[in-house]
């Protein structure tokens, strides 16, 4: 319960915070672009629309998981603010998952807002409504557990390390775990087993967001510009690796965090 | 919760998410069916690269070099679609990469399925390199061989050996390959010397295998076209076919017969007086055009 | 330490230790490879019983906030051991009934009163139907219940200390740890906060607070420590260490002259005359038997005898042996207030 208290007061920091809206401005900008582009293009105006949507969802939620998420804990211990916690009937741990849980709320309302932008658009553009516009939903939901994973991972690097150098690392991590497959073509391609080995290692080892792309199969865009749904197997894959990454990240955020003096 | 419990946690998701990339993995829709180059216009990723052109020009060339050796060999319909673009995109990124002109002429003229195929592209990539590499006779030098070896151009190749030997620092011997090029037209010799030089120089794995690939081919190519010179001659002089190397060798024709290349025998067929490989690796002697056959007889009846 | 130190070990088993440390360290380890160590604390042993107000002084970078960060769990101890009423203080549970003010204390910013003090009031397990009634109250008794709605961040620095001190007791709490909470306050403030602790003490709240401002302490603790360079020099009972400490010994006597006393001059200190009265101040060594006699012979009266007990500064500045009239990490607040 506590833990949801201290979620519910990270969501309210970060609304009242300008920086979100500001991110969340962009975003509807680019959808507006996307508007106008559409306007232009022979043809393919949804698939634009949804193109360019979803990359705002994922940039700005990328955005907003990195540069929010390395702050959560750090501008508490920085402003004093923890004193007030640590020193209630709260664990740590319980702290943690709470600012953890809030900034995914915020994350949560930031892409549904998105999405609901998108939607519309598509009905700006098709003239109505139709069913097959929900076809974008599982993509948003694979965006959103990369998100989820992005927030974990600066977490993870914000228990220890100062915030500009999370910054670094959890970008970083996050740009090197989209060409994470090229470590595999390259295990295969090697002749040393110690190169193969290595590349093979950090395969597994590097968070892999390819996971969450849904244009993987760059095949599936149909002829209205629809993203197709991706395999239930795929999606539940992604899902259940995402998360299992994600609570790996927290215990050990949590382990450190535990032993750390807040100046 | 104590350490130890948050490291059996962490312990306990690292194996789920490692079985959950298993599981991603070995699902065939993960991976594209059709390959697709996303960005094909090299002046949009040099911008793309917010000045970091030489950068994603390598990143391209890592490609280049991961395409070519995903491909499986021994598929005789292999396609090579992307090579082209992605080196033209390599090179139009960083125009100084000399090694990827070179590494994409050989595999884009190459048949089937050693490469695309390709010639026209080889030498249109090649001609782009000699305008943007004016100092490097290495690349009017491989003009020529493409034209010598893969267009049966003699005429052409020699004009580009020429070419190629007037650059400082281009060796001597160029002037000679020039003129070995006009005069003998599908000669063995001079293919054995083109291969021969590539195979000492490469710095390239791929490039060089494929040329001691190519030497092998020839040499097979010149014992099975000399044997079946001796046995031709012989049935003219003896009015019979041999039954065997062993007659052959007994009535002074042949000091001995050699191993093929890849260490198998020459077979000798008694019904036509035909020249084979035996069955283990025949399967790796590739087509030469007639021309050297010929070339071959003529010079070996002039003797 | 202090029980034993008084030799009442048996009969104070009934009184129940609220703050208890034993052998508590902090060591702090800074430079590039955290090699170079810096000793914050060293080896603190001290009890606090129910009920009292005991005072933590000691000059800026004593150790004093050390102490409180590491029983609020802000910081990890290097070494030893501390409970709070009788759980140790890796148990979250025992903090529902701890308050807390931090020095100079911040809160988020982006927060109004009531939604700060709402929010810590659930953190600190305060049930839910009675939240609302006693952030109400807390605001009323703070007097902040105008600016309510108002963000923290158009808060002065003396309404950050009352909303601090409101969030530190929004539980109820049998214990209550206040880190400097005379700092930054006006001359009303200080005394609004005095009362105010000792009206709490009153409810039996147990009060451990530190202060480098001697008036304060020596107006409101039973109990005091002195802690200097992350030692402890010296804990005890105000009254008991004062009366200790006293040097001089101050006689009134009724009826005499200061003329008729002259023959004691090499025996006292000083001799004043008040009115009818004569004021001696006597060293505690000196034998009283000669003040006695003199008066009686001159047909005067003693009136009253009593030791002279010297200010808790000076008691402090004997502690940590510095000279009073020599510049010393002590602020002048607490020069002047004593």
């Amino acid at each position: 319960m506590k833990v949801l208290w201290i979620a519910g007061n990270t969501f309210r920091e970060n609304i009242r915070d300008k920086v979100l809206y500001n991110l969340v401005t962009v975003a509807f900008l680019l959808v507006g672009g996307a508007l106008l582009l559409g306007e232009l293009s022979i043809g393919y105006e949804m698939k634009i629309i949804i193109d360019i949507g979803m990359a705002s969802v994922s940039l700005t939620g990328v955005l907003i998981a990195v540069f929010i998420g390395i702050s959560l804990v750090q501008k508490e211990i920085e402003k004093r603010t923890i004193y007030n916690i640590v020193s209630k009937p709260v664990s740590r741990h319980q702290f943690l998952l709470g600012k953890f849980l809030g900034l995914l709320f915020t994350l949560a309302v930031n892409v549904s807002l998105m999405v609901m932008a998108i939607f519309a658009a598509l009905i700006y553009l098709n003239g109505r409504w139709d069913w097959s516009f929900l076809n974008i939903l599982p993509a948003t939901l694979l965006i959103f557990m990369e998100l989820v994973l992005v927030t974990a991972l600066s977490l993870f690097f914000s228990s220890f390390s100062t915030p500009v150098l999370s910054a670094v690392f959890t970008l970083s991590l996050w740009v090197a775990g989209h060409f994470n497959n090229d470590f595999l073509s390259f295990a295969k391609l090697s002749k040393s087993p110690v190169a193969e080995f290595t590349c093979r290692l950090l395969y597994y080892l590097l968070p892999n967001f390819s996971n969450f792309d849904s244009n993987a199969a760059p095949t599936a865009i149909q002829q209205a510009g629809y993203l197709q749904t991706p395999e239930p197997v795929v999606l539940l894959a992604a899902f259940a690796y995402g998360s299992l990454y994600t609570v790996l990240l927290l215990a050990a955020a949590a382990g450190i965090f535990e032993r750390r003096d807040f100046k | 919760m104590k350490a130890l419990h948050l490291g059996i946690l962490a312990a306990a998701c690292a194996l789920g998410a490692f079985q959950c990339q298993r599981v991603l993995d070995s699902r065939s829709s993960r991976t594209p069916k059709e390959e697709i180059l996303y960005l094909s216009d090299p002046e949009i990723i040099r911008r793309a690269s917010l000045g970091h052109a030489s950068l994603l020009a390598d990143f391209y060339w890592l490609r280049t070099i991961q395409y070519y050796g995903s491909k499986d060999r021994s598929r005789p319909d292999q396609q090579y679609d992307l090579l082209d673009p992605l080196l033209k995109l390599a090179v139009s990124l960083d125009s100084q990469m000399i090694l990827v002109y070179r590494f994409g002429a050989i595999f884009l003229s190459e048949p089937p399925p050693i490469g695309a195929g390709n010639v026209p592209a080889a030498l249109a990539l090649l001609d782009e390199g000699i305008r943007k590499n004016p100092e490097a006779w290495v690349l009017p030098y491989d003009k020529g061989f493409v034209y010598y070896w893969q267009n049966k151009d003699y005429r052409k190749a020699a004009e580009w050996f020429f070419q190629a030997s007037r650059y400082a620092g281009a060796p001597n011997e160029l002037a000679l390959l020039a003129e070995s090029a006009m005069n003998r037209q599908g000669d063995l010799e001079t293919a054995q010397q083109l291969w021969q030089q590539r195979y000492e120089e490469a710095t390239n794995e791929k490039v060089k295998l494929n040329a001691k690939k190519n030497l092998q081919n020839l040499r097979a190519h010149r014992d099975k076209w000399t044997l079946e010179w001796v046995v031709n001659y012989f049935v003219r002089r003896e009015k019979h076919l041999p039954a065997s190397w062993e007659e052959l060798i007994q009535k002074g024709w042949l000091k001995e017969v050699p191993m093929n290349p890849w260490g198998g025998t020459y077979i000798l067929d008694p019904q036509n007086g035909s020249v084979g490989l035996d069955e283990a690796t025949a399967a790796r002697l590739s087509p030469l055009p007639d021309d050297y056959r010929k070339n071959l007889w003529q010079r070996l009846d002039q003797r | 330490m202090l029980n034993l130190q008084e030799g009442a070990g048996e009969c104070n088993q009934a009184m129940a230790a609220v703050i208890e440390t034993i052998g508590l360290s902090k060591t702090y380890r800074t430079g590039f490879w955290k090699r170079k160590k810096g000793k914050a604390l060293e080896s603190l042993t001290l009890s606090v019983e129910e009920g009292e107000v005991f005072g933590f002084l000691g000059p800026n970078g004593a150790g004093k906030t050390t102490t409180l960060k590491l029983l609020m769990r802000i910081i990890r101890p290097t070494s030893g051991e501390a409970s709070i009423l009788g759980y140790s203080i890796g148990h979250p549970h025992v903090y529902s009934q701890v308050g807390y003010l931090p020095e100079q204390p911040y809160f988020y910013d982006y927060l109004t009163a009531e939604e700060l003090l709402s929010y810590l009031g659930r953190l600190s397990g305060v049930p839910s139907k009675h939240l609302a009634s006693r952030v109400t109250d807390l605001l009323k008794r703070a007097g902040l219940f105008e600016a309510r709605s108002l963000q923290l961040r158009k808060f002065s620095k003396g309404m950050l200390q009352r909303i601090g001190l409101a969030q530190a007791v929004i539980n109820d709490p049998k214990v209550l740890f206040l880190d400097e909470p005379f700092s930054g306050l006006d001359p009303i403030g200080r005394r609004e906060l005095r009362e105010m602790i000792q009206q709490l003490n009153r409810q039996g709240v147990t009060i451990f607070f530190s202060s480098h401002i001697l008036s304060d302490l020596e107006s409101l603790c039973n109990r005091y420590a002195i802690l200097h360079q992350g030692r402890l020099l010296d804990s005890g009972k105000l009254e008991e260490a004062l009366d200790r400490e006293s040097q001089t010994i101050e006689v009134v006597a009724g009826g005499v002259r200061k003329e008729e006393a002259l023959c004691l001059e090499d025996l006292v200190q000083d001799m004043t005359q008040i009115g009818d009265r004569v004021r001696f101040l006597v060293p505690r060594e000196a034998g009283l038997t000669r003040i006695v006699e003199t008066v009686e012979r001159a047909g005067g009266k003693i009136l009253t005898i009593h030791p002279v007990r010297p200010s808790l500064e000076e008691v402090f500045f004997r502690r940590i042996r510095v000279p009073s009239a020599a510049p010393s990490a002590i602020s002048s607040a607490g020069m002047s207030g004593s």
